[in-house]
């Protein structure tokens, strides 16, 4: 086996239609630092394949349901299985060991949501 | 000299009463007491008292290293417990761990069942399809449910499978003054009021819908939209991939997925990476049906460029679609070369790995499956386009 591998990853959740400056404005309050890569929920991956081209960074789908999360929207859990889907899709792909660097935060529009999480991968 | 500060304790729902000395002594010494609010409340915590945030992290204890600390959990902490995750974190010898009896052994010794026959596993945290790989011919399982409704869903699941006929036990608060077993069957399973802290043990039927444990399981059970290794082609492209367990494989123009499954299922991680986001849907379908989150993930991206940054490093590495030369030069500048399977039924890119196996070696394979059809009122062999293979380590 190998060492464990470093994963930093930008959480997404976005509404149909969140334009690239909203994600980027979600992002840039989120704080990023050095991302190893962007993460959403398979429904939302297209709107958010711009922001992954544009930075250079694989694009991960993740699983969201039933992952816990600090962030609690009922409206979003009622949909998704969890709390917060940026959040839970930054975890989940940060994979083994994974934590929350930084909460969800949302652009000004209301469009986009970010949140960031370190973990050893999938 | 003792520089153990942290004492792990396993707690059974008989609370202080069931401690042995040890434990019990280990408890009274600590200034501090992490555990979840029932732990806490079991003991009678008080002040001392802390219970976990959610989710779930160590760091709360490991800021208090090196004073007397405390940490609860059910039975053996080290069996789904927190043990593994705090011990991760800390030096030998900065711990010592006073283990309970486990859930698991408790409700084994109620059913006179062999603990070594038995699989057991930890669904409290987890999707009950986490069960499909125990569903086997006469198997016995024993789980731990997240609460009291989860053990009507795991009937209902169980029955949605296929395997209505299971045997199914609720063992409730087991080793505590409030506990409760009763019997019933998953299809007409209507117990009342079943209580948060429950175990469910299985015991399955010897006949159903049991899928099979090899590669090349069925095409039928995997979500997907025409695109996918066929079982032949993909049982034998899983023993060129030969997993090991617990490796890491990337599945380049993943498609449905089905390779990343059937290479999860033997013990290992993947990445499906795939550039339509429909099939994306298939490939989060197929995770979630085979219960693999946490091991799969798919990825969007166009290759080759999907593979730059793409992290953890790959063990393997299965090329389903889109080899190219440029994706071969992304692959050799790895760090650790992995093993290589790529197939292809193009002319195209059949030169290309013709070309590639002469410069790099491995083995190159053609596959030609035909199956019976009804031909006229006879029957002939309908042959399925070539696959040609070429497996290496890099």
């Amino acid at each position: 086996m190998t060492a464990r591998p470093f994963q930093r990853i930008a959480g997404f959740g976005l509404r149909e239609g969140a334009s690239l400056d909203s994600l980027r404005a979600a992002l840039r309050l989120a704080d990023p630092g050095a991302l190893t890569g962007l993460a959403t929920i398979a429904e939302r991956a297209k709107g958010l394949s711009a922001l992954a081209a544009e930075l250079g960074l694989p694009l991960h789908i993740a699983q969201v349901r039933d992952i816990a999360t600090p962030t609690q929207s009922d409206r979003v859990l009622a949909r998704f299985g969890t709390g917060s889907v940026a959040e839970a899709a930054a975890l989940y792909s940060a994979g083994k060991g994974a934590r929350l660097i930084a909460k969800r935060v949302a652009s000004a529009d209301g469009m986009a949501t970010c949140a960031i999480a370190e973990g050893e991968g999938i | 000299m003792d520089r153990a500060w942290l004492s792990i304790i396993g707690l059974g729902e008989d609370g202080l009463e069931g401690l042995t000395g040890a434990s019990r002594a280990a408890l009274d010494a600590a200034t501090v007491v992490f555990g979840g609010p029932r732990h806490l409340a079991l003991i009678a915590a008080g002040a001392r008292g802390r219970a976990w945030p959610v989710p779930f992290d160590i760091a709360p204890v490991l800021a208090l290293r090196g004073q007397p600390v405390a940490v609860l959990a059910s039975g053996d902490p080290f069996w789904h417990g927190a043990g593994g995750s705090l011990t991760a974190a800390l030096s030998p010898g900065e711990w010592r761990a006073y283990p309970g009896v486990s859930v698991f052994s408790r409700a084994a010794a109620h059913l006179g069942w062999r603990l070594e026959d038995v699989t057991c596993l930890g669904l409290h945290a987890a999707p009950l399809v986490r069960l499909l790989p125990a569903l086997a011919p006469d198997a016995r399982a024993i789980v731990t449910l997240r609460d009291g409704a989860t053990f009507a869903d795991l009937a209902g699941w169980l029955t949605a499978q296929g395997f209505g006929l299971t045997r199914l036990w609720a063992l409730e608060a087991l080793g505590g003054p409030r506990a409760r077993i009763r019997a019933t069957t998953a299809a007409t399973c209507d117990l009342a009021e079943v209580g948060p802290l429950v175990a469910a043990a299985l015991h399955l039927p010897a006949t159903g819908p049991f899928l099979p444990r090899s590669p090349g399981r069925p095409d039928a059970i995997f979500a997907h939209d025409g695109q996918i290794t066929k079982s032949p082609v993909r049982a034998v492209t899983l023993a060129a991939l030969a997993p090991k367990g617990g490796e890491m494989l990337w599945d380049l123009g993943a498609g449905s997925g089905s390779v990343s499954v059937e290479w999860c299922l033997a013990g290992g991680h993947a990445l499906a990476v795939e550039a339509k986001p429909d099939r994306l849907a298939n490939i989060t379908a197929n995770i979630d049906r085979f219960g693999l989150s946490g091991r799969m993930q798919g990825v969007l991206g166009h290759l080759p460029d999907a593979v730059s940054g793409l992290v953890p490093a790959p063990d393997a590495v299965f090329v389903g679609g889109g080899f190219s030369a440029a994706l071969l030069d992304l692959l050799l500048a790895l760090p650790r070369h992995p093993r290589l399977v790529v197939n292809t039924v193009t002319l195209e890119t059949e030169s290309l790995v013709t070309a590639c196996h002469a410069r790099h070696g491995g083995s190159l394979t053609r596959m030609d499956f035909a199956s019976a059809q009804a031909l006229g009122g006879f029957r002939g062999w309908q042959a399925a386009r070539p696959v040609v293979q070429w497996s290496v380590q890099l």
